[in-house]
């Protein structure tokens, strides 16, 4: 290899801190309402965090905004948020369903790289979406006992709100 | 290695003020103060690099003059605070709600003060100068006039809006195949939006019939539906009609009624129109209870009586009449109705439960 004259380089260290980097843009917009790129960044690693190689990353990203675009289609369609004090019975219960305590299973998810703060988010738009599917089968006299039912019934829902919303995707 | 170093270079050029080579730059040039003019080619989303930062310069590029002065009272001024997410979220989120532009991304890069840029890289929507209909002979001059709208920017809002319009007219008038493109076309000033309609067939009614309907007459059927022949055809008001005819069933005693609505539409457009009808059992009214704060007396004036034929009309009249009277004797009381269906017997037990306010 050659090796750079001692004259070059620290002005190669300085181009290597100068390149500019992507802080955030925004990824799609749903009835006005923007989804970032940190959030569908953040939701591709929590979701694929195996998705390394180039491809299975970008497949992993498109995966990750046509959810959040779904989340903020429920959110707006059903418009009751879960309060913080049935996120944290939320936190309770996972962690006797994972037979942890408390203080273990904030650990936990700390270990898998996401802030108490995401996680309770998270945990905020399961919560969301699960009523609203539970509303939403009630008015439809719709059974949803088994997983295969709960899909179908959260596509064809989906796909209802997808049609009268406005969405664009920006790539 | 050049490569290299001509990458921040060309990133801090700038219109106004000549890009000076990093390499050549004395410690006390500002290298804050100029803007790159065009957006970095490739920038790996790395905010980390840069968040947590001061900001030193904030820049927006890819807009024209006009709309940059515009953008610029979105942006707020950062300059001398500590970059993060949110406030980054903001100025994109408070870009795109002018509804001027249709991308806005934010690169950031550190200079050599140490110091973060933050440059903000839109994409306009085009100004919409004409929309120009094509195929649309069924369009009334009026809808035209509201749809050849000019001078606005070309969002997908906007698109959704002349879609909707149109397309309601479509409906309206049995157009149910309607399909509507748009196509901007460059012009000088903007775009033309030229609006391509495929009308398709236009479905009209052309018979109506009952099948099943025995214990009401077709003729009196007909006048409960909204659909008749000649009219277009519309989805939601067969719909409607199929309710509005269980309606009638229910009101008569058939409290089991099902009603069904089937279309058969010929290439010209032509449509028979059918309700299917599952009449049942005729209902008779079984036992009538009064419960809780309603005394027997009441049962006196009751329009409904057993052996009757069930309506929930007459027993939405007798609600009525039972809170009138509990007025007058009692007090306010809430009157609910249950019922009871007795498949076997065809009979429908009422109780009347009345509970004061």
């Amino acid at each position: 290899m050659r090796v750079l004259p001692s004259v070059v380089a620290p002005l190669v260290a300085l181009a290597a801190s100068a390149q500019p980097v992507l802080v955030d843009r925004i990824a799609a917009v749903v009835d006005g309402e923007p989804v970032f790129q940190s959030d569908v960044e953040r939701r591709a690693s929590r979701d694929d965090p195996d998705a390394k190689a180039p491809q299975q990353r970008l497949r992993a990203l498109a995966r990750a905004r046509l959810d959040l675009i779904d989340a903020k289609l429920i959110a707006k369609d059903f418009r009751v948020t879960p309060t913080d004090a049935e996120i944290d019975a939320a936190i309770d219960g996972v962690a006797k369903g994972a037979k942890l305590d408390r203080a273990a299973l904030e650990a936990a998810v700390t270990r898998h790289g996401m802030s108490l703060a995401e996680y309770r988010e998270v945990l905020r738009s399961q919560l969301l979406e699960l009523r609203w599917l539970m509303t939403r089968s009630k008015e439809r006299s719709v059974s949803i006992s088994s997983d295969a039912e709960r899909e179908a019934l959260r596509t064809s829902l989906v796909v209802e709100l997808r049609k009268r919303a406005v969405i664009e995707v920006f790539e | 290695m050049r490569a290299l170093l001509l990458a921040p270079a060309a990133l801090i050029g700038c219109a106004t003020t000549p890009p000076a080579p990093a390499a050549t730059l004395p410690p006390s040039t500002p290298v804050a103060t100029v803007c790159p003019t065009t957006a970095p080619e490739r920038a790996a989303f790395m905010p980390g690099r840069v968040l947590g930062g001061r900001v030193e310069k904030v820049c927006l590029v890819g807009a024209g003059d006009e709309t940059s002065l515009r953008l610029r009272e979105e942006l707020a001024p950062r300059e001398g605070t500590k970059s993060d997410e949110d406030a980054v979220r903001s100025d994109l989120s408070a870009l795109f709600a002018t509804g001027l532009i249709r991308e806005a991304r934010v690169y950031g890069d550190v200079l050599p003060s140490k110091g973060v840029r933050l440059t903000y890289v839109v994409v306009e929507r085009a100004l919409v100068t004409t929309v120009r209909l094509e195929g649309a002979p069924a369009l009334t001059p009026e809808l035209r006039h509201q749809l050849e709208v000019k001078g606005f920017r070309d969002t997908a809002t906007q698109r959704a809006r002349l879609r909707d319009l149109a397309t309601q007219f479509y409906e309206s008038q049995g157009y149910a195949e309607a399909a509507i493109d748009f196509e901007p076309k460059p012009v000088a000033g903007g775009v033309e939006l030229v609006m391509k309609v495929t009308e398709g067939p236009r479905f009209l009614v052309q018979a109506l019939s009952f099948e099943g309907a025995k214990a009401i007459a077709v003729k009196e059927l007909e006048k409960v539906v909204q659909t008749k022949p000649g009219n277009p055809v519309r989805s939601e008001v067969v719909a409607q009609d199929a309710l509005r005819l269980n309606d009638a069933y229910f009101d008569r005693g058939y409290v089991a009624a099902s009603v069904s609505h089937a279309r058969l539409a010929l290439p010209s457009g032509a449509t028979d129109v059918t309700f299917t009808i599952t009449e049942g059992p005729l209902f008779r009214v079984g036992d009538i209870v009064l419960k809780g704060a309603l005394t027997p007396a009441a049962l006196k004036g009751l329009e409904t009586k057993k052996g009757a034929v069930f309506s929930p009309a007459a027993v939405r009249r007798d609600l009525e009449r039972l809170r009138e009277r509990a007025r007058k004797d009692q007090g306010e009381l809430e009157v609910t109705p249950f019922t009871e269906l007795d498949e076997q017997k065809k009979t429908v037990k009422l109780t009347f439960e009345g509970t004061a306010k």
